[in-house]
């Protein structure tokens, strides 16, 4: 990878270049996110979070980066969540996602993880032939699922036998941990929709 | 690299002297100040939730009423001032194409809340709603519903002197009504989608942001004003007007009025006198496609449109991006909503369909199968569900298909509905028993088979995912069924029932219903996953060996149903009786079915054996994936089954099913092409010789649109074959499982939409490799 390095994060903190993965990350994102999403997944799992730098410039700029959680599913399953990712432009092509993506997700085995999930556009040749040669699968198809009216992938990766039978609680906070369209944001239904058996069993 | 935080701007705080107000500002700063960087202050209730709905204010990407330096809050459009009548048109376009965008599911703040117009009349109608409710307070008998108020009123009024009488009829008379029959159709259209299933954001987007679509207004009076522009019109008045141009402006007004009509007419709960609804709906599309087919004629008035107006609404979204189809798109969008709401509407006018639940089950699909838009599938639910009036028949409770659907299934002369179990009138009857156990049945049964109706009414995704679960509520409900099939059993064997019915039912035919259910909701459960395109390539052998042993499942209960109704049929001893014609219906079904599932199961079998032959060829092979195996990619994809627990779907069995039979590759290219033609012959004649009772009349055009697909689907697979043979000829493959064609011939997915010719059955587009970059452009994945 020449010049650049992959490596975790100390801590936060101290220096993380948060306003510049917000910057890398926004530049692709159709909606924006507030500061508290970044600082939501920053300051509870900074482990989670890699990114690549270019050490070969002057300020050390930000090539890559990965942004990700790991907590119970619905009371149920282990389940890790790649939440965000992003190449600069220039920097596209040479690996960096694939190897940042591999980390974070040996962390969370390594962390006992029992599945990692994520949501993709529909559209997005790219992620999807990433995330399908590290070994996911698309589970199901989501509707509209983001602000600008694309469908999106959810897309699913077993790390151990036996997850599917992992109950999960039918009453758990549907809101409490679960990722959420960024589309839903504001929208008091979908709560509703969210209560609706239907999301709670097939994740 | 510094994180900057954004600059605070604390001025211009609102103030009122109503208020007890504590600038909490300085406390704040002081605060966030001591904490250190990046630092998150959040209880324990703070999820991501929360952080997504934030909005940063004073950032122009988050905080919709952010104003640039110098930028105001609005533009100087007046809505009184003249248009020509070119204008017109192009004004009723521009709102034609936003209320379409509007029904794809973007917001009205992106959409309709654009016009200038509408939100002019949008802001009347609250100051008219306003005043009315004072005036009510203080019981002044104001008539507080005329619309007369909700008319174009400038900011500051303007001399209208100079402008010509024709101008201001344009606006006050015809954009206007235009405009008001506009607000009210979003009106009626928010009270039939929100009446009946569906998701909010992902289908459709309820919200009116505090704006009131005129739902106090009665449908007669805005009917009034179109009308009275549509003669102003026709009068000297316009005279002025080109006639091309007159007739453009009519021909939007009388497609607003029938529209609007149509709404108010399919409105559940409407009083509305009901004329033929599916003509009403198959009339206006006939019209609206010829309107839309017309050159657009309209002069562009941008400055009616403003991005800004959402700003001033109150509202807890980031500004959306403005969301606009083309006036073609949005004539194609209305065809096919009109169409597909025609179709829902037809069930009124073919009231025969109902009387076969099969075929209503069928018909519904059908619909379904052209993804619909959220109105028409509001509207069939509203058509299927009216309490007590199942295609608006009276006294047709959703209830009674179930029972239909049982009958014609599995219970057809079966002691269950026997005439002397519905007229057993006292309690040591074992009729009476009889229909207890039925009872109890039914009541079971009720909700998961609305519930599989009410999944087909939704979008395709959810069709899916809603499924999923449904059959395992049917899975539970199996359970069930057996417990009172065998009591039913010990109240009908002979020895109890002392000869009073004949020994034709150790099978259990409540757990066969269900399981019929189970199985094709199992199947199209898989099906929806190769039309979602979730699967990949080197997938999709495996799952069409997953549909194989569904299907074989399937045709397993359809012998046994199809045995015991024949036993049944022939046991009825008077052969003009009612009873007879019942249950020869119910045995002509099932031996349709059963021919049905008999060719799709062929039909799976030649995928599954062209999958597993490129499998053998060496030309699937996925590159390695980094993580997980193929074992845990199975489980994932067994979970959308995991409801259907009578099946187990076992990865070695299956895969190893795929490999074909060792031995010459010609002696296989000679079996499978006998498959192939007897797959064709099947398909030739699965629907000939049925008989035109209504259970299969309104099924036959679909069957034949459907077979023919099925038809040239296989010919594709013919094709492939042929394509291999020669293939492995010229590499000198003999012997299967001896050579690979790896390097030698490219497999092309096709992807889902116009490349396949059914969705649901997925034939490799197979090439030689040299040939790859001539068809770069539409190599989708390999
Ligand atoms: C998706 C993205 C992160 C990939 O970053 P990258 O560093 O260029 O990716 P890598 O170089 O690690 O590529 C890894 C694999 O991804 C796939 N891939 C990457 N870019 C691709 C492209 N343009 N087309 C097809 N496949 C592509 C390839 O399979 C590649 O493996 P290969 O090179 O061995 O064939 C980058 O394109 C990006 O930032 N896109 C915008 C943001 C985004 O979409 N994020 C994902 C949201 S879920």
């Amino acid at each position: 990878m020449g010049g650049d390095e992959v490596r975790s994060l100390p801590p936060l903190p101290t220096t993380l270049p948060i306003s510049e993965m917000r910057a890398l990350i926004a530049k692709d994102l159709s909606e924006p996110y507030s500061i508290y999403v970044y600082r939501y997944f920053l300051y509870q799992w900074p482990e989670l979070c890699f990114i690549a730098i270019d050490t070969s410039t002057p300020d050390y700029d930000l090539a890559a980066c990965v942004i990700c959680k790991l907590e119970r599913h619905r009371g149920g399953p282990m389940r890790g969540y790649i939440a965000m990712l992003a190449t600069q432009e220039g920097y596209r092509g040479k690996g960096l996602a694939k190897t940042l993506v591999s980390k974070a997700i040996d962390l969370m085995t390594e962390k006992d993880a029992d599945e990692i999930a994520l949501e993709t556009e529909e559209t997005n040749r790219a992620a999807m032939r990433l995330y399908e040669s590290l070994g996911f699968l698309r589970s199901k198809k989501l509707h509209r699922y983001y602000l600008n009216g694309n469908s999106a992938y959810r897309l699913l990766l077993y790390l151990k036998p036996g997850v599917t039978s992992i109950p999960t609680d039918e009453y758990f906070d549907p809101y409490g941990s679960d990722a959420l369209p960024p589309s839903a944001q504001d929208d008091s239904t979908y709560h509703e929709a969210l209560g609706n058996y239907d999301d709670e069993l097939f994740g | 690299m510094q994180y900057n935080r954004p600059a605070r701007n604390v001025q211009g705080v609102l103030m009122s002297s109503t208020m007890d107000m504590t600038d909490i500002t300085k406390a704040f700063t002081e605060a966030s100040d001591a904490l250190g960087e990046g630092e998150l202050v959040k209880d324990a209730d703070f999820t991501l939730f929360e952080s997504v709905g934030a909005l940063e204010i004073m950032d122009p990407k988050m905080d919709s009423g952010f104003l640039q330096p110098g930028e105001t809050l609005y533009d100087n459009f007046n809505v009184s001032a003249p248009l020509t009548a070119e204008q017109v048109v192009w004004v009723m376009d521009e709102l034609f194409c936003y209320e379409m965008a509007w029904h794809k599911g973007y917001a009205l703040l992106e959409t309709l809340y654009t016009s200038v117009h509408l939100d002019n009349l949008l802001h009347q109608e609250l100051s008219r709603a306003r005043k009315a409710r004072k005036a009510t307070k203080s019981n002044k008998s104001a008539k507080d519903v005329s619309i007369d108020d909700v008319c174009f009123r400038a900011e500051c009024e303007t001399d209208q002197a100079g402008t010509e009488p024709t101008q201001i009829m344009l606006i006050h008379l015809v954009l206007r009504a235009y405009c008001l029959g506009l607000l009210k159709c979003c009106d009626l259209t928010i009270r039939i989608i929100t009446s009946q299933m569906y998701h909010e954001e992902e289908d459709f987007v309820s919200q009116t942001f505090n704006r009131d679509l005129l739902s106090e207004h009665d449908t007669q009076e805005i009917y009034g004003f179109i009308q009275s522009a549509y003669r102003w019109l026709g009068s000297t008045g316009a005279s002025s007007i080109p006639d091309k141009v007159r007739a453009a402006l009519k021909d939007r007004l009388f497609i607003r009025q029938d529209f609007l009509g149509a709404l108010e007419a399919t409105i559940p709960d409407s009083n509305a006198w009901r004329p033929n609804r599916f003509g009403a709906w198959r009339d206006l599309q006939r019209f609206a496609s010829d309107v839309g087919s017309q050159q657009q004629i309209g002069q562009p008035v941008l400055a009616a449109f403003s991005e800004k107006i959402q700003r001033r609404f109150s509202s807890n979204t980031p500004p959306r991006p403005i969301f606009k189809l083309t006036y073609r798109e949005a004539h194609r969008d209305f065809d096919h909503m009109l169409e597909s709401i025609g179709e829902a509407c037809q069930l009124y006018e073919l009231p025969k369909t109902s009387d076969c639940a099969l075929s209503l089950l069928r018909y519904v699909w059908a619909f379904a199968d052209k993804s619909p838009a959220t109105l028409p599938r509001a509207i069939m639910q509203t058509v299927l569900f009216t309490e007590g009036q199942v295609c608006g028949r009276l006294d047709f409770p959703f209830e009674r298909l179930l029972r239909i659907d049982l009958r014609e299934l599995v219970l057809a002369g079966h002691p269950l509905i026997s005439k002397s179990t519905i007229d057993a009138e006292t309690s040591s009857d074992p009729g009476f028993r009889l229909r207890q156990l039925l009872d109890d049945f039914i009541k079971a049964a009720y909700e998961p088979y609305f519930k599989m109706y009410e999944a087909l009414c939704q979008n395709r995704c959810r069709i899916r995912r809603r499924l999923t679960h449904i059959i395992g509520e049917f899975d539970s409900l199996q359970d069930e069924a057996k417990l009172i099939d065998r009591k039913v059993h010990t109240i009908t064997t002979p020895e109890s029932s002392q000869g009073r019915w004949p020994e034709t039912d150790s099978n259990y035919p409540l757990h066969s219903w269900v399981s019929h259910h189970k199985h094709a909701m199992t199947q199209w459960v898989l099906q929806l996953g190769f039309e979602h395109d979730i699967y990949e390539p080197d997938e999709l052998g495996i799952m069409y060996s997953v549909l194989s042993q569904v299907q074989a499942a399937q045709l397993d209960s359809n012998l046994r149903i199809g045995h015991f109704a024949k036993l049944r049929y022939t046991s009825v001893p008077d052969v003009d009786s009612y009873e007879r014609v019942i249950c020869g219906i119910s045995c002509e079904l099932n031996t349709v079915l059963g021919r049905e599932f008999a060719v799709t199961s062929s039909l799976t079998g030649l995928l599954k054996t062209l999958y597993g032959f490129l499998d053998s060829l060496g030309t699937l092979s996925a590159s390695s994936r980094r993580y997980g195996s193929a074992q845990r990619r199975f489980e994932l994809r067994m979970k959308a089954l995991q409801g259907c627990t009578s099946e187990t779907f076992d990865f070695d069995t299956l895969n190893n099913g795929l490999r074909p039979d060792r031995g010459l590759v010609d002696d296989n290219f000679q079996n499978w092409n006998a498959v192939i033609e007897s797959t064709l012959k099947e398909l030739q004649e699965v629907h000939e010789n049925i008989s035109d009772q209504p259970v299969f009349r309104s099924s036959k055009e679909q069957w034949k649109k459907q077979d023919q697909l099925l038809l040239e689907t296989v010919r594709q697979i013919s094709e492939r074959f042929r394509f291999l043979r020669e293939a492995c000829k010229d590499a000198g493959i003999t012997m299967i499982g001896e050579g690979s064609l790896k390097g030698k011939v490219d497999v092309i997915i096709p992807p889902p939409g116009t490349h396949r010719i059914h969705d649901w059955w997925v034939v490799p587009e197979v090439i030689f490799t040299r040939a790859v970059n001539d068809v770069q452009d539409h190599k989708h994945s390999s």
